[in-house]
Protein backbone atom coordinates (compact mmCIF):
# COMPACT_ATOMS: atom_id res chain seq x y z
CA UNK A 1 0.00 0.00 0.00
CA UNK A 2 2.76 2.50 1.03
CA UNK A 3 5.10 1.17 -1.72
CA UNK A 4 1.94 1.82 -4.69
CA UNK A 5 1.91 5.34 -3.16
CA UNK A 6 5.19 5.96 -3.54
CA UNK A 7 5.70 4.54 -6.57
CA UNK A 8 2.40 5.68 -8.13
CA UNK A 9 3.71 9.07 -9.24
CA UNK A 10 6.87 7.50 -11.08
CA UNK A 11 4.74 5.54 -13.61
CA UNK A 12 3.68 8.74 -15.92
CA UNK A 13 6.67 9.20 -17.73
CA UNK A 14 6.73 13.24 -17.79
CA UNK A 15 7.08 12.43 -14.16
CA UNK A 16 9.90 10.46 -14.39
CA UNK A 17 11.49 13.28 -16.37
CA UNK A 18 10.58 15.72 -13.98
CA UNK A 19 12.28 13.76 -11.32
CA UNK A 20 15.58 13.30 -13.25
CA UNK A 21 15.95 17.27 -13.75
CA UNK A 22 14.24 17.59 -9.95
CA UNK A 23 16.87 15.93 -8.69
CA UNK A 24 19.96 17.45 -10.56
CA UNK A 25 18.73 21.02 -10.11
CA UNK A 26 18.43 20.64 -6.61
CA UNK A 27 21.61 18.83 -6.15
CA UNK A 28 23.35 21.32 -8.35
CA UNK A 29 21.88 23.91 -6.83
CA UNK A 30 22.20 22.93 -3.08
CA UNK A 31 25.72 22.02 -3.96
CA UNK A 32 26.90 25.50 -5.46
CA UNK A 33 24.63 27.37 -3.11
CA UNK A 34 27.16 26.29 -0.31
CA UNK A 35 29.62 28.41 -2.40
CA UNK A 36 26.95 31.30 -2.96
CA UNK A 37 26.48 31.24 0.69
CA UNK A 38 30.23 31.75 2.33
CA UNK A 39 30.99 34.24 -0.51
CA UNK A 40 27.88 36.40 0.07
CA UNK A 41 26.80 35.82 -3.83
CA UNK A 42 23.08 35.39 -2.85
CA UNK A 43 22.69 38.62 -4.58
CA UNK A 44 24.34 37.29 -7.13
CA UNK A 45 22.14 33.96 -7.26
CA UNK A 46 19.02 36.36 -7.42
CA UNK A 47 20.05 38.35 -10.48
CA UNK A 48 21.16 35.37 -12.61
CA UNK A 49 18.13 34.46 -12.43
CA UNK A 50 15.83 37.66 -13.46
CA UNK A 51 18.85 38.59 -15.93
CA UNK A 52 18.63 34.97 -17.70
CA UNK A 53 14.91 35.98 -18.61
CA UNK A 54 15.62 38.56 -21.22
CA UNK A 55 17.87 35.68 -23.13
CA UNK A 56 15.07 33.01 -22.64
CA UNK A 57 12.85 36.19 -23.86
CA UNK A 58 15.56 36.51 -26.98
CA UNK A 59 14.71 32.90 -27.77
CA UNK A 60 11.19 32.45 -27.90
CA UNK A 61 11.47 35.23 -30.86
CA UNK A 62 14.40 33.88 -32.34
CA UNK A 63 12.70 30.35 -31.98
CA UNK A 64 16.19 28.84 -30.65
CA UNK A 65 16.12 26.55 -27.35
CA UNK A 66 15.20 28.18 -24.18
CA UNK A 67 18.16 27.03 -22.48
CA UNK A 68 20.80 28.49 -25.17
CA UNK A 69 19.31 32.06 -24.85
CA UNK A 70 19.56 31.67 -20.96
CA UNK A 71 23.06 30.47 -21.07
CA UNK A 72 24.22 33.62 -23.28
CA UNK A 73 22.65 36.05 -20.97
CA UNK A 74 24.39 34.48 -17.63
CA UNK A 75 27.65 34.85 -19.56
CA UNK A 76 26.72 37.86 -20.61
CA UNK A 77 25.94 38.78 -16.51
CA UNK A 78 29.14 36.98 -15.00
CA UNK A 79 30.97 38.79 -17.52
CA UNK A 80 29.53 42.01 -16.52
CA UNK A 81 29.60 41.99 -12.58
CA UNK A 82 32.96 40.56 -12.89
CA UNK A 83 34.06 43.48 -15.17
CA UNK A 84 32.25 46.29 -13.07
CA UNK A 85 33.73 44.47 -9.97
CA UNK A 86 37.51 44.24 -11.27
CA UNK A 87 37.17 48.22 -11.96
CA UNK A 88 37.09 48.94 -8.38
CA UNK A 89 34.89 51.92 -8.42
CA UNK A 90 31.06 50.25 -8.03
CA UNK A 91 30.61 47.45 -5.95
CA UNK A 92 29.75 43.30 -6.78
CA UNK A 93 26.26 44.19 -5.28
CA UNK A 94 25.88 47.60 -6.93
CA UNK A 95 26.83 46.72 -10.33
CA UNK A 96 24.29 43.84 -9.83
CA UNK A 97 21.60 46.47 -8.80
CA UNK A 98 21.90 48.05 -11.86
CA UNK A 99 21.63 45.03 -14.78
CA UNK A 100 19.21 43.01 -12.85
CA UNK A 101 15.67 45.65 -13.30
CA UNK A 102 17.26 46.39 -16.82
CA UNK A 103 17.39 43.08 -18.29
CA UNK A 104 14.79 41.61 -16.49
CA UNK A 105 12.57 44.47 -16.91
CA UNK A 106 13.91 43.79 -20.94
CA UNK A 107 13.27 40.35 -20.55
CA UNK A 108 9.86 40.91 -19.07
CA UNK A 109 8.58 43.48 -21.73
CA UNK A 110 10.42 40.96 -25.10
CA UNK A 111 7.86 38.10 -23.61
CA UNK A 112 4.66 40.72 -23.96
CA UNK A 113 5.47 40.99 -27.54
CA UNK A 114 5.26 37.18 -28.06
CA UNK A 115 2.18 35.17 -28.53
CA UNK A 116 1.04 32.80 -25.97
CA UNK A 117 2.38 36.04 -23.68
CA UNK A 118 0.75 34.81 -19.97
CA UNK A 119 1.53 30.90 -20.29
CA UNK A 120 4.87 31.55 -21.17
CA UNK A 121 5.19 34.27 -18.66
CA UNK A 122 4.72 31.84 -15.92
CA UNK A 123 6.61 29.01 -17.17
CA UNK A 124 9.43 31.29 -16.56
CA UNK A 125 8.69 32.41 -13.56
CA UNK A 126 7.18 29.36 -11.79
CA UNK A 127 8.91 26.76 -14.21
CA UNK A 128 7.87 23.79 -15.80
CA UNK A 129 9.11 20.84 -14.41
CA UNK A 130 6.10 18.62 -15.69
CA UNK A 131 7.41 19.87 -19.47
CA UNK A 132 10.81 18.78 -19.63
CA UNK A 133 12.29 17.26 -22.82
CA UNK A 134 14.95 14.97 -23.14
CA UNK A 135 17.10 17.84 -24.80
CA UNK A 136 16.37 19.34 -20.96
CA UNK A 137 17.51 16.21 -18.62
CA UNK A 138 20.95 15.73 -21.45
CA UNK A 139 21.61 19.84 -21.02
CA UNK A 140 20.92 18.82 -17.39
CA UNK A 141 23.40 15.82 -16.53
CA UNK A 142 25.74 18.04 -19.30
CA UNK A 143 25.82 20.88 -16.39
CA UNK A 144 26.23 18.64 -13.72
CA UNK A 145 29.51 16.85 -14.98
CA UNK A 146 30.36 19.96 -15.74
CA UNK A 147 29.91 21.10 -12.26
CA UNK A 148 31.07 18.13 -10.25
CA UNK A 149 34.05 18.38 -12.43
CA UNK A 150 35.08 21.43 -11.85
CA UNK A 151 34.38 21.20 -8.21
CA UNK A 152 36.78 17.86 -8.27
CA UNK A 153 39.54 19.96 -10.25
CA UNK A 154 39.50 23.41 -8.08
CA UNK A 155 36.72 22.67 -5.61
CA UNK A 156 39.54 23.17 -2.55
CA UNK A 157 41.14 26.39 -4.20
CA UNK A 158 37.50 28.13 -4.80
CA UNK A 159 37.22 26.97 -0.87
CA UNK A 160 39.99 28.29 0.28
CA UNK A 161 39.38 32.17 -1.58
CA UNK A 162 36.30 32.64 0.29
CA UNK A 163 37.89 31.37 3.64
CA UNK A 164 41.12 33.70 3.04
CA UNK A 165 41.47 35.61 -0.48
CA UNK A 166 44.85 37.58 0.43
CA UNK A 167 46.56 33.99 1.62
CA UNK A 168 44.82 32.51 -1.67
CA UNK A 169 46.63 35.44 -4.06
CA UNK A 170 49.79 35.36 -1.70
CA UNK A 171 50.11 31.40 -2.73
CA UNK A 172 50.09 32.05 -6.65
CA UNK A 173 46.29 30.94 -7.22
CA UNK A 174 45.09 34.01 -9.51
CA UNK A 175 42.05 34.75 -7.35
CA UNK A 176 40.05 36.55 -10.45
CA UNK A 177 39.61 33.54 -12.37
CA UNK A 178 38.35 31.39 -9.98
CA UNK A 179 36.14 34.25 -9.30
CA UNK A 180 34.74 33.93 -13.08
CA UNK A 181 34.99 30.01 -12.45
CA UNK A 182 32.52 30.11 -9.62
CA UNK A 183 30.43 32.85 -10.91
CA UNK A 184 29.71 30.66 -14.46
CA UNK A 185 29.59 27.45 -12.78
CA UNK A 186 26.44 29.23 -10.52
CA UNK A 187 24.94 30.89 -13.77
CA UNK A 188 25.05 27.44 -15.41
CA UNK A 189 23.34 26.19 -12.48
CA UNK A 190 20.53 29.01 -12.90
CA UNK A 191 20.13 27.97 -16.47
CA UNK A 192 19.38 24.19 -14.91
CA UNK A 193 17.00 25.04 -12.46
CA UNK A 194 14.94 28.02 -14.35
CA UNK A 195 13.28 24.96 -16.32
CA UNK A 196 12.59 23.44 -12.85
CA UNK A 197 11.70 26.14 -10.29
CA UNK A 198 11.39 29.24 -12.28
CA UNK A 199 13.32 32.66 -11.45
CA UNK A 200 11.31 33.67 -8.99
CA UNK A 201 11.99 30.57 -7.01
CA UNK A 202 15.62 29.88 -7.82
CA UNK A 203 16.83 31.59 -4.90
CA UNK A 204 15.05 28.90 -2.63
CA UNK A 205 16.88 26.57 -4.08
CA UNK A 206 20.31 28.24 -4.14
CA UNK A 207 19.91 29.06 -0.97
CA UNK A 208 17.55 27.37 1.21
CA UNK A 209 19.77 23.87 1.53
CA UNK A 210 22.99 25.51 2.31
CA UNK A 211 21.62 27.80 4.60
CA UNK A 212 20.24 24.64 6.28
CA UNK A 213 23.17 22.05 6.17
CA UNK A 214 25.12 25.11 7.43
CA UNK A 215 23.28 24.75 10.51
CA UNK A 216 23.59 21.14 11.09
CA UNK A 217 27.43 20.97 9.92
CA UNK A 218 30.82 22.21 11.05
CA UNK A 219 32.86 21.54 8.18
CA UNK A 220 32.67 22.95 4.33
CA UNK A 221 32.68 19.75 2.16
CA UNK A 222 30.00 17.74 4.55
CA UNK A 223 27.98 20.75 4.26
CA UNK A 224 28.25 20.95 0.51
CA UNK A 225 27.06 17.41 0.04
CA UNK A 226 24.24 17.83 2.84
CA UNK A 227 23.20 20.65 0.55
CA UNK A 228 23.17 18.54 -2.39
CA UNK A 229 20.94 15.89 -0.81
CA UNK A 230 18.37 18.59 0.71
CA UNK A 231 18.33 19.90 -2.67
CA UNK A 232 17.85 17.05 -4.53
CA UNK A 233 15.54 15.65 -1.80
CA UNK A 234 13.42 19.02 -2.14
CA UNK A 235 12.77 18.64 -5.36
CA UNK A 236 11.36 14.72 -5.15
CA UNK A 237 9.33 16.15 -1.98
CA UNK A 238 7.97 18.83 -4.18
CA UNK A 239 7.12 16.54 -7.35
CA UNK A 240 5.09 14.30 -4.46
CA UNK A 241 2.88 17.19 -3.38
CA UNK A 242 2.07 17.92 -7.02
CA UNK A 243 0.91 14.19 -7.87
CA UNK A 244 -0.99 13.90 -4.47
CA UNK A 245 -2.12 17.58 -4.14
CA UNK A 246 -2.12 19.27 -7.68
CA UNK A 247 0.02 21.84 -6.31
CA UNK A 248 2.42 23.63 -9.17
CA UNK A 249 5.56 21.79 -8.91
CA UNK A 250 7.86 24.70 -8.64
CA UNK A 251 6.02 26.26 -5.69
CA UNK A 252 5.84 22.79 -3.82
CA UNK A 253 9.27 22.56 -4.06
CA UNK A 254 10.09 25.91 -3.08
CA UNK A 255 7.69 25.33 0.20
CA UNK A 256 9.51 21.80 0.64
CA UNK A 257 13.05 23.52 1.16
CA UNK A 258 11.75 25.96 3.30
CA UNK A 259 9.79 23.38 5.75
CA UNK A 260 13.48 21.45 5.55
CA UNK A 261 15.30 24.75 6.77
CA UNK A 262 12.64 25.13 9.41
CA UNK A 263 13.22 21.88 10.72
CA UNK A 264 16.91 22.20 10.73
CA UNK A 265 16.57 25.34 12.39
CA UNK A 266 14.45 23.81 15.24
CA UNK A 267 16.87 20.53 15.40
CA UNK A 268 20.09 22.78 15.80
CA UNK A 269 18.22 25.22 17.94
CA UNK A 270 17.71 22.00 20.56
CA UNK A 271 21.13 21.28 19.91
CA UNK A 272 22.04 24.41 21.83
CA UNK A 273 19.72 24.14 24.32
CA UNK A 274 20.97 20.52 24.90
CA UNK A 275 24.44 21.88 25.09
CA UNK A 276 23.36 24.76 27.38
CA UNK A 277 21.64 22.01 29.65
CA UNK A 278 25.01 19.94 30.19
CA UNK A 279 26.76 22.71 30.52
CA UNK A 280 24.70 23.91 33.83
CA UNK A 281 24.15 21.09 34.97
CA UNK A 282 27.99 19.89 35.00
CA UNK A 283 28.81 23.78 36.28
CA UNK A 284 26.09 22.82 39.46
CA UNK A 285 26.93 21.24 42.89
CA UNK A 286 27.80 17.72 42.37
CA UNK B 1 71.46 30.73 18.60
CA UNK B 2 70.90 31.96 15.77
CA UNK B 3 72.70 30.22 12.54
CA UNK B 4 75.33 32.00 11.19
CA UNK B 5 74.56 34.11 7.77
CA UNK B 6 77.10 35.46 6.79
CA UNK B 7 78.53 34.56 3.32
CA UNK B 8 75.11 33.09 1.99
CA UNK B 9 73.27 35.19 0.26
CA UNK B 10 70.21 37.24 1.32
CA UNK B 11 67.04 36.03 1.55
CA UNK B 12 65.27 39.13 0.37
CA UNK B 13 66.75 41.86 -1.93
CA UNK B 14 64.63 45.18 -2.74
CA UNK B 15 66.36 47.67 -4.53
CA UNK B 16 64.62 51.42 -4.99
CA UNK B 17 61.51 49.69 -4.51
CA UNK B 18 58.10 52.03 -4.82
CA UNK B 19 54.38 51.06 -5.08
CA UNK B 20 51.55 53.79 -5.69
CA UNK B 21 48.10 52.58 -5.18
CA UNK B 22 45.98 54.55 -8.19
CA UNK B 23 48.69 57.20 -8.39
CA UNK B 24 48.95 57.67 -4.29
CA UNK B 25 52.58 56.72 -3.31
CA UNK B 26 52.05 53.91 -0.82
CA UNK B 27 56.05 52.72 -0.95
CA UNK B 28 58.92 55.06 -2.52
CA UNK B 29 62.30 54.09 -2.72
CA UNK B 30 62.60 51.48 -0.54
CA UNK B 31 66.14 49.51 -0.70
CA UNK B 32 67.05 46.78 2.06
CA UNK B 33 68.46 43.11 2.03
CA UNK B 34 67.50 40.46 4.66
CA UNK B 35 70.09 37.95 5.54
CA UNK B 36 68.87 34.44 5.07
CA UNK B 37 68.20 32.52 8.65
CA UNK B 38 67.05 35.91 10.24
CA UNK B 39 64.35 37.40 11.65
CA UNK B 40 63.37 40.88 10.70
CA UNK B 41 60.88 42.93 11.96
CA UNK B 42 58.92 45.81 9.78
CA UNK B 43 57.63 49.11 11.81
CA UNK B 44 56.23 52.33 11.35
CA UNK B 45 53.13 54.01 12.03
CA UNK B 46 50.01 53.61 10.67
CA UNK B 47 49.67 53.88 6.55
CA UNK B 48 53.86 53.65 6.48
CA UNK B 49 53.27 51.19 3.75
CA UNK B 50 54.48 47.92 6.04
CA UNK B 51 51.54 45.64 3.96
CA UNK B 52 52.42 47.40 0.96
CA UNK B 53 55.84 45.92 1.70
CA UNK B 54 54.68 42.70 2.27
CA UNK B 55 52.29 42.56 -0.48
CA UNK B 56 55.48 43.86 -2.79
CA UNK B 57 57.68 40.83 -1.63
CA UNK B 58 54.73 38.20 -2.28
CA UNK B 59 54.67 39.67 -5.82
CA UNK B 60 50.86 40.70 -5.68
CA UNK B 61 50.54 44.36 -6.15
CA UNK B 62 52.61 46.27 -9.33
CA UNK B 63 55.75 47.96 -8.35
CA UNK B 64 59.00 50.11 -9.54
CA UNK B 65 62.23 49.18 -8.68
CA UNK B 66 63.13 45.37 -8.04
CA UNK B 67 62.64 42.91 -5.18
CA UNK B 68 63.90 39.53 -5.24
CA UNK B 69 62.91 36.89 -2.31
CA UNK B 70 65.07 33.95 -2.87
CA UNK B 71 62.97 30.34 -2.30
CA UNK B 72 59.54 30.11 -1.97
CA UNK B 73 57.03 32.25 0.40
CA UNK B 74 54.47 31.91 2.88
CA UNK B 75 52.26 33.90 4.54
CA UNK B 76 50.40 35.13 7.39
CA UNK B 77 47.59 37.27 6.54
CA UNK B 78 46.15 39.92 8.94
CA UNK B 79 43.57 38.03 11.65
CA UNK B 80 40.81 40.37 10.12
CA UNK B 81 41.56 39.12 6.58
CA UNK B 82 40.18 35.53 7.42
CA UNK B 83 36.18 34.92 7.36
CA UNK B 84 36.37 33.65 10.77
CA UNK B 85 32.53 32.35 10.32
CA UNK B 86 33.60 29.92 7.56
CA UNK B 87 32.80 26.29 8.42
CA UNK B 88 36.24 25.09 8.94
CA UNK B 89 37.88 23.50 11.98
CA UNK B 90 41.97 24.08 13.03
CA UNK B 91 43.05 21.06 11.32
CA UNK B 92 41.39 22.04 7.77
CA UNK B 93 42.85 25.60 8.02
CA UNK B 94 46.38 24.01 8.10
CA UNK B 95 45.87 21.90 5.68
CA UNK B 96 45.37 24.42 2.85
CA UNK B 97 48.83 25.39 3.69
CA UNK B 98 49.63 22.02 1.79
CA UNK B 99 47.16 23.09 -1.15
CA UNK B 100 50.13 24.91 -3.68
CA UNK B 101 52.18 21.45 -3.49
CA UNK B 102 49.14 19.32 -3.80
CA UNK B 103 47.77 21.02 -7.08
CA UNK B 104 44.58 20.95 -8.69
CA UNK B 105 42.73 18.23 -8.16
CA UNK B 106 44.41 16.50 -5.26
CA UNK B 107 42.76 16.06 -1.95
CA UNK B 108 45.27 16.39 1.07
CA UNK B 109 46.27 12.61 1.94
CA UNK B 110 47.46 10.60 5.24
CA UNK B 111 50.90 12.52 5.17
CA UNK B 112 49.56 16.03 4.64
CA UNK B 113 47.25 15.37 7.53
CA UNK B 114 50.24 14.19 9.92
CA UNK B 115 52.17 17.55 9.04
CA UNK B 116 49.06 19.20 9.90
CA UNK B 117 48.60 17.58 13.26
CA UNK B 118 52.39 17.52 14.46
CA UNK B 119 51.95 21.45 13.91
CA UNK B 120 48.88 21.83 15.77
CA UNK B 121 50.81 20.44 18.11
CA UNK B 122 54.03 22.62 17.96
CA UNK B 123 51.37 25.39 18.51
CA UNK B 124 49.94 23.81 21.93
CA UNK B 125 46.59 22.80 20.02
CA UNK B 126 46.62 19.17 19.59
CA UNK B 127 43.44 19.47 21.41
CA UNK B 128 41.61 22.22 19.40
CA UNK B 129 42.32 20.10 15.78
CA UNK B 130 38.15 18.90 15.40
CA UNK B 131 37.36 22.63 17.08
CA UNK B 132 35.89 24.74 14.47
CA UNK B 133 37.70 27.86 13.62
CA UNK B 134 34.86 30.11 14.48
CA UNK B 135 34.72 28.66 18.07
CA UNK B 136 38.59 29.92 18.98
CA UNK B 137 39.73 32.81 20.67
CA UNK B 138 42.04 35.23 18.46
CA UNK B 139 45.29 34.12 20.16
CA UNK B 140 44.03 30.06 19.33
CA UNK B 141 43.05 31.48 14.93
CA UNK B 142 46.54 33.57 14.38
CA UNK B 143 48.38 29.95 15.86
CA UNK B 144 46.35 28.17 13.72
CA UNK B 145 47.53 30.47 10.85
CA UNK B 146 51.00 30.77 11.74
CA UNK B 147 50.94 26.57 11.22
CA UNK B 148 49.02 26.60 8.12
CA UNK B 149 52.26 28.82 7.13
CA UNK B 150 54.39 26.23 8.20
CA UNK B 151 52.81 23.57 6.61
CA UNK B 152 53.88 25.00 2.94
CA UNK B 153 57.26 24.65 4.12
CA UNK B 154 58.24 28.01 2.63
CA UNK B 155 61.74 29.16 2.78
CA UNK B 156 60.47 32.50 3.70
CA UNK B 157 57.70 33.70 6.11
CA UNK B 158 56.10 36.95 5.67
CA UNK B 159 53.31 37.82 8.46
CA UNK B 160 51.09 40.93 8.28
CA UNK B 161 50.51 42.21 12.38
CA UNK B 162 51.07 38.34 13.91
CA UNK B 163 51.25 39.89 17.63
CA UNK B 164 48.52 42.01 17.18
CA UNK B 165 45.34 41.91 19.19
CA UNK B 166 45.85 38.00 21.07
CA UNK B 167 46.71 37.47 24.45
CA UNK B 168 50.04 37.38 25.67
CA UNK B 169 50.28 33.34 26.23
CA UNK B 170 50.09 32.95 22.14
CA UNK B 171 52.63 35.69 20.99
CA UNK B 172 54.99 33.94 23.35
CA UNK B 173 53.76 30.74 21.44
CA UNK B 174 54.24 32.54 18.15
CA UNK B 175 57.45 34.57 18.82
CA UNK B 176 59.37 30.88 20.05
CA UNK B 177 57.98 29.30 17.07
CA UNK B 178 59.29 32.00 14.42
CA UNK B 179 62.28 32.13 16.52
CA UNK B 180 63.09 28.42 16.31
CA UNK B 181 62.17 28.63 12.18
CA UNK B 182 64.62 30.83 11.67
CA UNK B 183 67.36 28.98 13.98
CA UNK B 184 67.05 26.11 11.52
CA UNK B 185 67.78 28.92 8.50
CA UNK B 186 64.31 30.12 7.38
CA UNK B 187 63.84 33.81 7.16
CA UNK B 188 60.87 35.54 8.68
CA UNK B 189 59.91 38.86 7.97
CA UNK B 190 56.95 40.24 9.93
CA UNK B 191 55.46 43.32 10.55
CA UNK B 192 54.25 44.49 14.20
CA UNK B 193 52.91 47.91 15.92
CA UNK B 194 54.64 46.26 18.95
CA UNK B 195 58.06 48.41 19.35
CA UNK B 196 59.14 46.60 22.60
CA UNK B 197 58.39 42.71 21.18
CA UNK B 198 60.09 44.01 17.81
CA UNK B 199 63.27 45.08 19.58
CA UNK B 200 63.38 41.86 21.94
CA UNK B 201 62.99 39.54 19.43
CA UNK B 202 64.15 40.81 15.98
CA UNK B 203 67.63 40.19 15.02
CA UNK B 204 66.99 43.27 12.42
CA UNK B 205 64.48 45.74 11.83
CA UNK B 206 63.17 47.78 9.18
CA UNK B 207 61.67 51.10 9.79
CA UNK B 208 59.25 52.96 7.84
CA UNK B 209 57.23 56.02 6.83
CA UNK B 210 56.13 55.84 3.27
CA UNK B 211 59.74 55.53 3.19
CA UNK B 212 62.89 53.48 3.99
CA UNK B 213 63.55 55.35 7.50
CA UNK B 214 66.16 53.22 8.61
CA UNK B 215 67.16 49.65 8.82
CA UNK B 216 69.62 46.68 10.05
CA UNK B 217 71.21 45.13 13.10
CA UNK B 218 68.06 45.96 15.86
CA UNK B 219 71.08 47.31 17.45
CA UNK B 220 72.12 49.91 15.48
CA UNK B 221 68.53 51.05 13.95
CA UNK B 222 66.69 50.67 17.53
CA UNK B 223 67.55 54.35 18.60
CA UNK B 224 66.01 57.33 20.25
CA UNK B 225 66.55 59.74 16.84
CA UNK B 226 65.04 57.11 14.66
CA UNK B 227 62.38 55.93 16.62
CA UNK B 228 61.15 59.56 16.78
CA UNK B 229 61.67 60.23 12.88
CA UNK B 230 59.10 57.68 11.64
CA UNK B 231 56.51 57.94 15.33
CA UNK B 232 56.47 61.77 14.68
CA UNK B 233 53.70 62.78 17.18
CA UNK B 234 54.20 59.86 19.63
CA UNK B 235 56.13 60.22 22.80
CA UNK B 236 59.06 57.49 23.76
CA UNK B 237 60.97 57.02 26.22
CA UNK B 238 63.78 54.35 25.66
CA UNK B 239 65.75 52.47 28.18
CA UNK B 240 67.86 50.26 26.20
CA UNK B 241 66.48 47.90 23.85
CA UNK B 242 63.31 48.19 25.32
CA UNK B 243 60.47 51.37 24.52
CA UNK B 244 57.57 52.37 26.26
CA UNK B 245 55.78 54.09 23.63
CA UNK B 246 52.90 56.42 25.61
CA UNK B 247 50.08 57.63 23.31
CA UNK B 248 50.14 54.02 21.92
CA UNK B 249 49.54 50.92 22.01
CA UNK B 250 51.59 48.50 23.84
CA UNK B 251 53.97 49.32 27.30
CA UNK B 252 56.60 47.61 27.61
CA UNK B 253 57.01 44.23 29.87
Amino acid sequence: MTLDWLLDPWSAGFMRRALVEAVLAGALCGALGCFVLVRGLAFFGESISHTIVLGVALAFLAGLPVSLGAAALAAVTVLAVQAIGAGGRLSRDTAIGILLPSLFGAGVALIALSEGYRSRLEDVLFGSILGVTDADLILAAAVAAAVAGALLLAGKELALVAFDRSTARAMGYSVRLLDLLLLGLVALAAVVALRAVGNLLLTALLVGPPVTARMLCRRFWPMVALAAALGAGAGIAGLYATWYFDVGAGPAIALAVGCVAVAASLVAQGRRWERRRAATAGAGPQ
Amino acid sequence: MKRAAAGSPPAIVALDLSVAYEGRPALTGVTFSVPAGTLAGVLGPNGAGKTTLLRALLGVVSHTGSVEVNGSTSYVPQLSAVDRTFPVDALGVVLMGRYPRLGWLRAPRANDRRVAAELLDQMGLSDRARSPFASLSGGQRQRVLVARALAQEGEVMLLDEPLTGIDVASQEVVLQVLADHCADGHTVCMTTHDLAQAARVCDRLLILDGRLVAEGPTREVFRPEIIRAAYRAELLSLDGETALVHHGVHPAP
